[in-house]
C-alpha cells in the first residue's frame, strides 16, 4: 500500500509542482546568488572554511526545513480538509501508510535538491568532499526525518490548508535567514543568534556543517533534533489517534 | 440474516447530541434507506457503522464485527462512498481504482471494474474535471473495488440533476443485484420510495418507524386526497360516500380526504351525476406524509 501510494504521490507531485519546485527551487537560486556574491576564499567569518562549504550544507538543510515545514503541511491539511484521508480510510487504507508515503516523497525530493547543490558548489565552487560521509548522510537523513515529523505534527494541528501555507511560511522564513541561510553565524547580531539557538534549523545545520568540515559529530545538534523528532512524533501519533 | 445489528446508538460532540437513540436492523442483500431531514443524525450513525467515529453509547455489529474494536478487518468487507469527501484534483479515474484496489481473491481487476460502471471513457481523466454525476460514478465503482459485502451511500445523489439521479439509482440498484446489501443515506423521500425494500426514518437521533415504505404509509393515518374544480356549491352527497372524512372547498376547488379506495368511490359519484371534471387529481400519502404525520413536520425543513 505504501509503495502504491507513495508512486501515486510521486505521479501527483509532477503534474503540480508548484510546491515542490518551490522547496528546491527557492533554496538552490538563493545559495546560486550568495557562492556568486562571496566567491570561494576562505573567510573567519564563515568559520574559516570557504562560502560553498560553509552554505552548501546549510541550504541542504534549508531545503529540508522548506519541505518539511510547507509541502508536507500545506497537502496534508489540504487532504484533510477535502475529505480525501477520510475516503482513504473508508477504504482500509489507514492515515499512517498515507503519511508514509508522504515522508518518503519528501525524503525524494530534498535528496534530488542536495544532490543538486552539491554539483552545483562541487562543479564550480570549490565544494570540499565532506570530512566524514556517514556522519553527514546520517545527519540529512535525521533533519529528514526531524521535519517532516514536524510537518505531520503541523498537518494534524491546522484545521485548513491555508492555515498550514501562512503557519509554515512563517516558521520557515522565522528560522530560514538566521540559521544558516543567510548571514554567517558569527556576524550576526547576539539576540539574533540566540532567536536562531531557540529554532530547530540551526541544529541541522550545525550537525551538517560540523560533520562536513571535521567529520565528528555535533552533539548539541544531534540531541535537539532526537527531541523535536520524538516530541513531533508523539503530537502526530496523538492528534491522529483514531484515523 | 442480519449483517448489521444496532440498539440504543448514541453519539454526542461535546453537548450536542447527534445520535440520541438509533436502533435498527439490516438484512443481507436488502437496499435499507436512512431517511430523514439534515442533521437527523444519519450521517453520523453510519459514520459510526463503519468504525470512522467512535460511538458513545450502544451495541453495533456489522457482518458480526464491532466496527471500533476490528475497525481495519470490517472495513476490508465492506465499501463506502462519503457524504463530503474528494479525491486529489489531479488523480486520474483509472489511478484510483487501480490506488483502492487491493488485490485481494475474486475482486475485479480495475478495468473491468472500469468497464461495469462506464467509467472506461473517462480513464484518463482527472478527478477536478469530472461532472458530479461522473464524480459519484466513480465513488460508486471505489466503493465496489474490493467486492464487499456491505455497501454504505451516503446522499449519493445531493447536488446532481434529475436525469443523473435516475441514472444513480439504476448503479444503485445493480450494486444489489450484484449481491450487496446496501445501506443508502437520504433526505430524498422520492429516493428512498424509488429504491429501498426498508426504511428507517430518523428525526433528532432517533429511529421513529420502520418498515418497507408501504408499510410506513399503510401505518400512518395519513389519509388519501382527490381534487378537481367543480362550481356546484352542493356537495353535500360527497361527505355521504363511504370513506370519505373530510370535504373542503376553495373557491371552486373541491378536495376531498379519505381512506380505501377513495378516488374510485368519488369518481362514480361524479359520474353518476354527469360530472366530468378535467382535473380529477388523485394523491395518495408517501413517505413525505409518514414523517409529517409521525414528527409534525415538515421533511423538507
Amino acid at each position: 500500500m505504501i509503495a502504491k501510494l507513495t508512486w501515486t504521490e510521486i505521479k501527483l507531485g509532477l503534474r503540480e509542482p508548484t510546491v515542490a519546485i518551490f522547496a528546491l527551487a527557492f533554496p538552490l537560486i538563493l545559495l546560486y546568488l550568495l557562492l556568486n556574491s562571496f566567491g570561494t576564499l576562505p573567510d573567519p567569518d564563515f568559520g574559516g572554511v570557504s562560502p560553498a562549504d560553509y552554505y552548501v550544507p546549510a541550504y541542504v538543510a534549508g531545503s529540508i526545513a522548506a519541505t518539511g515545514l510547507i509541502a508536507i503541511p500545506v497537502h496534508l491539511a489540504a487532504y484533510r480538509e477535502r475529505g480525501v484521508l477520510r475516503r482513504l480510510r473508508a477504504s482500509g487504507v489507514a492515515a499512517w501508510p498515507v503519511l508514509a508515503a508522504q515522508t518518503l516523497v519528501a525524503a525524494l525530493i530534498v535528496t534530488v535538491g542536495a544532490a543538486v547543490m552539491v554539483t552545483l558548489g562541487d562543479a564550480s565552487y570549490e565544494l570540499t568532499t565532506p570530512a566524514s560521509w556517514p556522519v553527514v548522510v546520517a545527519g540529512f537523513a535525521l533533519a529528514t526525518a526531524t521535519f517532516c515529523a514536524v510537518g505531520v505534527a503541523l498537518a494534524s494541528l491546522l484545521p485548513t490548508a491555508r492555515a498550514a501555507q501562512v503557519v509554515g511560511l512563517l516558521l520557515f522564513f522565522a528560522m530560514f535567514f538566521i540559521s544558516g541561510g543567510g548571514p554567517p553565524e558569527a556576524i550576526l547580531p547576539d539576540g539574533v543568534a540566540m532567536a536562531a539557538d531557540a529554532l530547530p534549523m540551526a541544529y541541522a545545520v550545525d550537525v551538517l556543517q560540523r560533520g562536513w568540515w571535521t567529520g565528528a559529530w555535533d552533539a548539541t545538534g544531534l540531541a535537539v533534533q532526537l527531541g523535536v523528532l520524538a516530541a513531533a512524533t508523539a503530537v502526530a501519533l496523538w492528534r491522529l489517534r483514531d484515523a | 440474516m442480519t449483517v448489521i445489528e444496532v440498539e440504543g446508538l448514541h453519539k454526542a460532540y461535546g453537548d450536542r447530541v447527534a445520535v440520541a437513540d438509533v436502533g435498527l436492523e439490516v438484512r443481507e442483500g436488502e437496499i435499507f434507506g436512512l431517511l430523514g431531514p439534515n442533521g437527523a443524525g444519519k450521517t453520523t450513525t453510519v459514520e459510526c457503522l463503519q468504525g470512522l467515529r467512535r460511538r458513545g453509547r450502544g451495541r453495533v455489529r456489522v457482518l458480526g464485527l464491532d466496527p471500533e474494536r476490528d475497525g481495519d478487518r470490517l472495513r476490508r468487507r465492506i465499501g463506502a462512498q462519503l457524504q463530503s469527501s474528494a479525491l486529489p484534483d489531479r488523480l486520474r479515474v483509472g489511478e484510483a481504482l487501480w490506488l483502492f484496489a487491493r488485490d485481494q481473491d475474486g475482486a475485479p481487476p480495475p478495468d473491468q471494474l472500469g468497464r461495469r460502471w462506464g467509467l472506461e471513457r473517462l480513464w484518463r481523466r482527472p478527478f477536478a474535471r469530472l461532472s458530479g454525476g461522473e464524480q459519484q460514478r466513480l465513488f460508486i465503482a471505489l466503493a465496489l473495488v474490493n467486492r464487499p459485502q456491505v455497501v454504505f451511500f451516503d446522499e449519493l445523489t445531493t447536488g446532481l440533476d434529475p436525469q443523473a439521479r435516475r441514472a444513480t439509482w439504476d448503479l444503485v440498484r445493480r450494486v444489489r443485484d450484484d449481491g450487496a446489501t446496501v445501506v443508502l443515506v437520504t433526505h430524498f423521500m422520492e429516493e428512498a420510495e424509488e429504491l429501498c425494500d426498508r426504511v428507517a426514518i430518523v428525526d433528532q437521533g432517533r429511529v421513529v418507524a420502520t418498515g418497507t415504505p408501504s408499510e410506513l404509509v399503510a401505518g400512518t393515518d395519513a389519509s388519501q386526497r382527490v381534487s378537481f374544480t367543480w362550481p356546484d356549491a352542493h356537495a353535500a352527497w360527497l361527505s355521504h360516500l363511504e370513506g370519505v372524512e373530510r370535504v373542503t372547498r376553495r373557491g371552486d376547488l373541491v378536495e376531498v380526504a379519505g381512506n380505501g379506495p377513495l378516488a374510485v368511490r368519488v369518481a362514480a359519484g361524479l359520474a353518476g351525476r354527469g360530472i366530468a371534471p378535467s382535473d380529477f387529481r388523485t394523491h395518495h400519502p408517501d413517505l413525505e406524509d409518514v414523517f409529517l404525520a409521525l414528527t409534525g413536520r415538515d421533511l423538507r425543513d
